[in-house]
């Protein structure tokens, strides 16, 4: 079950072993709504689980601590593993916060599961490389908001979400994300009304578009673009 | 059973490390990796050290963003292959550790995310050093030591900084005695066995300064359950 929505996992298990693994790596699931999660509430104390795998939908981690906030994206493909630390922070310091922006279906990676699929050593090696994966795609985002031209630093944090999550079609690559300017400010590290106005013009430019859904849509030339953009003079900090 | 291969200075043994993707891990076993990420005229730094897991096809990661490994201190790395992850499958709890320890690699990094928030460049450097000092510091009568060679750019790029900058609040973290310099890039944390109270005996920011570098000490892990400080008695200088 599980390698029948990941195809990634499926993709590293032999083909003469694919029917054994599907039928030894089935989870129990789990769905979210949107609005606030108590991630450690629900997940803060499964030490033996390999994680929970987001299977569909996002979800972000927010740290708080006095005005400065950092967020994570997680999305489909991520591994989360909320019982690692979450609950060692003193709340009265740092505030975690887990929200569901779009409908999150998770696989309960447990101990059971664990033990069903150690035949299959790839599959372990694949879901450890999520994250890892996660830990790269956080320090790109990191380099990302060091950026001190905000232009190229909104249009890099589209061309990252849609590496990551984006489906491709005719008209372009689609961001099946529903951010509002705030949240893609906390992402790149920029104060909002610099995010609205690097948006407009990049709009103007063809760079990026919002869909009538409220998801985002990069260029399939986005990359070429970005050379144009890197060169004009008039993108400020 | 694992394969160990050394790692020098050049890096030259990388082509060894290859394992196809999704077939192994990487473990470092002893010295440190500089795990870079460029994007644009930009880098963020990772330092890899004893205990981390690393993936060996890292470097073709992303279109725009270009990942480099290189050498900060020689050392060695184990190759955690299919055949290892194969005999230890009845232990599951060891992939388990692994998993954890990825996990702590994203804890330093949100860590360090919330750090190049910080306004002044000492903060972020005091900052970086009680890090660095939980992982990899020494404890000595004289206070931590830190022995990495950490030239000022590199400790830009930890921090989100420019060289320049760096070298000014270096300069002002030694005239206020917060850090001494050891030669060779190694640093001492002076008058303090815990990286947090040394962190927190060198602060002269304001109380919201200080409240915010409190939050990244707990944030980082530093002084919590997973201390790996390594004491050493009775040995000045070391």
């Amino acid at each position: 079950m599980l390698l029948e929505v990941d195809r990634q996992l499926a993709a590293v298990v032999p083909k003469a072993e694919l029917e054994a693994a599907r039928d030894s790596a089935w989870v129990r699931l789990r769905v979210l709504e949107p609005g606030s999660w108590d991630a450690v509430a629900d997940y803060g104390d499964c030490s033996g689980w390999l994680g929970l795998l987001v299977v569909d939908g996002f979800v972000t981690r927010e740290m708080i601590c006095e005005q400065q906030k950092t967020i994570e994206l997680i999305g489909p493909g991520d591994l989360l593993r909320p019982w690692d630390h979450d609950s060692d922070y003193a709340l009265d310091i740092i505030q975690m916060r887990w929200r569901v922006l779009e409908p999150v279906q998770l696989a309960l990676l447990d101990r059971d599961f664990a033990r069903r699929i150690a035949r299959w050593p790839t599959l372990i090696a694949e879901i450890l490389s999520r994250i890892g994966r996660r830990n790269r795609w956080l320090a790109v985002r990191l380099t990302i908001s060091q950026l001190s031209r905000i232009n190229a630093r909104i249009a890099y944090f589209f061309w990252h979400l849609a590496e990551r999550w984006g489906h491709t079609t005719h008209d372009g690559i689609v961001v099946p994300l529903r951010l509002t300017h705030e949240q893609i400010a906390e992402l790149t590290g920029a104060a909002r009304p610099s995010v609205s106005v690097a948006l407009r013009r990049l709009r103007e430019q063809g760079f990026v578009e919002r869909m009538p859904d409220e998801s985002w849509r990069v260029p399939l030339d986005l990359p070429q673009r970005l050379e144009e953009l890197l060169r004009s003079s008039d993108d400020q900090a | 059973m694992v394969r160990v291969v050394d790692f020098g200075r050049a890096c030259s043994a990388k082509k060894e490390w290859q394992i196809p993707p999704g077939e192994g891990i990487l473990l470092v076993l002893d010295g440190m990796l500089v795990r870079q990420t460029i994007v644009d005229d930009r880098c963020s730094v990772q330092l890899l050290g004893d205990g981390d897991p690393m993936h060996a096809s890292d470097d073709a990661f992303s279109a725009f963003s270009r990942g480099r490994c290189q050498t900060l201190v020689p050392g060695r790395i184990a190759l955690l292959d299919a055949g290892f992850l194969r005999r230890v499958a009845p232990w599951p709890l060891i992939s388990c550790v692994l998993a954890e320890r990825l996990v702590r690699q994203g804890r330093v990094l949100a860590a360090l995310a919330l750090t190049s928030r910080m306004r002044r460049v000492d903060d972020r450097l005091r900052l970086l050093f009680a890090v660095l000092g939980e992982r990899w510091g020494r404890v000595t009568p004289r206070g931590i030591q830190l022995r990495l060679p950490l030239s000022h750019e590199l400790l830009g790029q930890l921090v989100g900084a420019r060289r320049p900058p760096v070298t000014v609040a270096l300069r002002a973290l030694r005239a206020q005695g917060a850090i001494v310099p050891l030669g060779q890039g190694h640093w001492l944390l002076p008058g303090a066995t815990q990286p947090a109270d040394w962190l927190m005996g060198s602060t002269r920011s304001s109380a919201q300064a200080e409240q915010g570098l409190r939050a990244v000490v707990q944030l980082a892990g530093i002084g919590g359950t997973e201390r790996e400080c390594v004491t050493i008695h009775g040995h000045p200088g070391t």
